[in-house]
């Protein structure tokens, strides 16, 4: 079994008829996904290659009761709107994709979705894959057979282009991966990194799990401290990327919008060093992950170099 | 973006929170005026953008506005914590009973909005944390709920202040979280706010961040473009900024630069990506001629104009371009942006190129085409090659250039 996103999982998309949404609609299909409907206001009644089109949520949901999950792409400042319009309809997952959506909007949607127990990956999350089964995104692009197999590592990365070299570099050790979450590098986001930790630590397919975090804020920390207290009691490798932006003042944001050192606090040399102390495995050079992922998990048949 | 004390100030006073009477002076005419004209003893304050101002003499207190001048002349153009002051805050003196500690943010572990709050001031938020002796309150607050009155009195109880402290602190409190709010920012901080003998409460210091994503519904702001480098932005700097600004501001981000001092430029793709790339580029003995980092598949345009402020500069003696496996950003046409920009500039130095994704084959092919027809010293890869890997090739590269060359190490 994968987590999060499972064969039973029914998408609707939220800004179906955009540019982004229409491009990652067509990749979902490509990659088994069941992509069941979609939603632009004011568009309803179209079709995006065949997938009908609602104004509203409502209304798809009268036709599509089996809609279990929700895949935003719309533009940063309709952001909130569409994410409490999906809440308000207790769609249980929703996975934001939109980028540069202003914090005060997100602390206002994941506020909401706390007292519902909506589940909230994102924001700026390039998507979530399970090998075999579907995506939600566009995950893995064109090399998506290439990188992706059904396998035993959980992957969570902060970064959407690393998620991919995290799970490439974990199939050329030898493995596939059982899910693999992009959970963004905003600053205040619905699942972090000890979320996802106690879904893989209940499911049987994972055996491992590897982590690519970045310098800023405390969901490494919590990783570890969960980890620390036994939450999961699984194999993790990790990586924390940002090492030379501790030369740079503070406050200096870089690549990501949390991905600041604030107060003396957040620099990557000390998550890595709480990782280990937590028992998590470093990588020194990336590279490295897959392999320390596979001996950690008594699996690594490296295919190649 | 952070913003300097005056600026933050006339925030403030935009909510309706006490700040003493105060006069920003950048030019010596200003000086002249205020030394006229201003009446009693004085604070004058360093414009800087960072902090423990006090303990780098960037703060000082005259009793005669004459003195103004003096201390004109030991701050203005001068460096105080590495940057260089360009406008003073004359400010009125206060009487101060008692300094306070309050800040609005957003924190990571409620996910959240927090705000803290410590009847004891002054000094800096770490140093409180680590001090026993001042109670620092910290609560979340409800960003569908906001700040209550009710709330903002039972933390100031809590904190440790009197009864008749409660009303005046908690409508500061209520102010300052409306400003927090309104103006979409991601920190707001009054340390010291000062209780005077009256029993007003006046911020008497203001440190405000600003949060760059909600930039697009505050349109009617004019600051001063800036850097969080402790420094005032290049000229390339500036060049890059203006590539995000107009109506597909999120369509693709292809405006993040820092000009740095070394020799290697880098075009990274992928926020995640430049971070290990950057890491990988100094271990490997590299010394990067900027950072910079395109994502969110930008149009061609966008690319070339990065490509440009990166590469047309003096001293560049290897371009490094690099990117983890892209999940929608189309190689082709970013590269195809790249590539208007290497055609117009020729270069001879080494460029080493590595990046899988959508429609690779054709972007890779694409320059390995145009190297073929210029002459240009370029390696291509694609997922078959690590990104740690490609930045020691191309510091072996760099080196045997610059040996050829003649350029000393």
């Amino acid at each position: 079994m994968a987590i999060v996103l499972t064969e039973n999982t029914n998408v609707l998309v939220q800004g179906i008829t955009g540019r982004e949404g229409q491009r990652a609609t067509a990749a979902m299909r490509d990659y088994h996904t069941n992509v069941v409907c979609g939603v632009t206001p004011g568009k309803g009644g179209q079709n995006v290659d065949g997938v009908p089109v609602y104004d509203t949520i409502h209304e798809a949901l009268e036709r599509h009761s089996e809609v279990n999950a929700s895949a935003i792409f719309v533009p940063p400042v309709a952001a909130k709107d569409a994410v409490l319009e999906a809440i308000s309809h207790d769609i249980p997952l929703i996975n934001i994709l939109t980028e540069r959506i202003p914090v005060r909007d997100t602390a206002y949607f994941l506020d909401t979705a706390r007292e519902r127990g909506t589940r909230i990956v994102g924001p700026a999350s390039i998507g979530i894959l399970s090998p075999g089964l579907g995506r939600i995104g566009m995950v893995g692009g064109p090399h998506v057979e290439k990188v992706y197999t059904p396998g035993s590592i959980g992957v969570i990365s902060k970064s959407g282009g690393m998620t991919n070299e995290t799970s490439w570099v974990i199939r050329q050790a030898g493995l596939g991966q059982s899910t693999v979450i992009a959970i963004g590098g905003d600053l205040l986001i619905g699942s972090n990194f000890k979320d996802l930790l106690e879904l893989f630590e209940q499911d049987e397919q994972t055996k491992g799990v590897v982590m690519f975090g970045e310098l800023g804020g405390t969901y490494e920390e919590e990783a570890a401290e969960f980890i620390s207290s036994g939450g999961f009691t699984k194999p993790v490798a990790a990586f924390v990327g940002g090492k030379f932006a501790t030369a740079l003042p503070e406050g200096t944001p870089i690549g990501h919008a949390g991905a600041l050192i604030e107060g003396g606090k957040g620099g990557p040399e000390e998550k890595e060093r709480i990782l280990k102390d937590a028992g998590v495995l470093i990588a020194e050079r990336f590279e490295e992950l897959g392999h320390l992922i596979g001996e950690a998990v008594g699996e690594s048949t490296a295919i190649n170099t | 973006m952070k913003l300097y004390e005056f600026e933050g100030k006339e925030l403030y006073k935009k909510y309706g929170i006490p700040v003493p009477e105060s006069v920003v002076i950048s030019s010596e005419q200003d000086v002249q005026e205020a030394c006229s004209s201003w009446r009693g003893p004085a604070v004058v304050k360093a414009q800087i953008l960072a902090g423990k101002r006090k303990k780098s003499n960037g703060i000082a207190f005259v009793d005669e506005p004459s003195e103004i001048l003096k201390v004109w002349h030991e701050l203005y153009r001068k460096e105080v914590r590495d940057e260089i002051v360009e406008r003073l805050l004359v400010e009125q003196k206060v009487d101060i009973q008692q300094e306070s500690y309050v800040s609005i943010t957003y924190d990571t572990r409620t996910r959240g909005i927090v705000l803290l709050l410590s009847k004891a001031g002054g000094i800096d938020i770490e140093e409180m944390a680590e001090s026993k002796s001042a109670l620092l309150v910290r609560e979340p607050i409800s960003a569908r709920v906001g700040l209550q009155p009710w709330h903002a009195r039972e933390l100031a109880k809590r904190a440790g202040f009197e009864h008749e402290d409660l009303i005046p602190l908690s409508k500061v409190l209520c102010k300052l979280y409306e400003c927090f709010v309104e103006e979409d920012a991601r920190l707001v901080e009054i340390n010291p706010l000062a209780r005077t003998p009256e029993g007003d409460f006046v911020a008497l210091d203001a440190k405000v961040a600003l949060d760059d994503d909600a930039q697009v519904r505050h349109q009617e702001r004019e600051y001063s473009i800036r850097t969080s480098l402790g420094r005032p932005p290049t000229a390339k700097e500036l060049e890059a900024i203006r590539i995000d600004e107009g109506e597909d501001y999120y369509r693709g981000t292809a405006s993040k630069y820092i000009e740095l001092p070394g020799d290697i430029a880098t075009l990274f793709s992928g926020g995640g990506a430049s971070l290990i790339d950057m890491d990988a580029l100094i271990r490997a003995g590299g010394e990067p001629a900027n950072y910079t980092e395109y994502s969110g598949n930008p149009p061609r345009e966008k690319v070339a104009a990065l490509s440009k402020v990166v590469l047309d500069r003096a001293g560049i003696n290897g371009l490094w371009i690099v990117g983890g496996m892209a999940n929608f950003t189309r190689v082709d046409e970013t590269f195809a942006g790249i590539l208007d920009t290497l055609r117009e500039l020729q270069p001879a130095y080494p460029i080493m190129v590595r990046r899988p994704g959508p429609f690779e084959e054709e972007g890779l092919k694409a320059f390995r085409d145009a190297a073929k027809e210029h002459g240009w010293n370029v390696r291509v890869y694609g997922a078959e090659k690590s990104m740690t890997d490609t930045a020691g090739e191309l510091v072996e590269m760099v080196n045997a250039y610059k040996a050829e060359q003649g350029v000393t190490a």
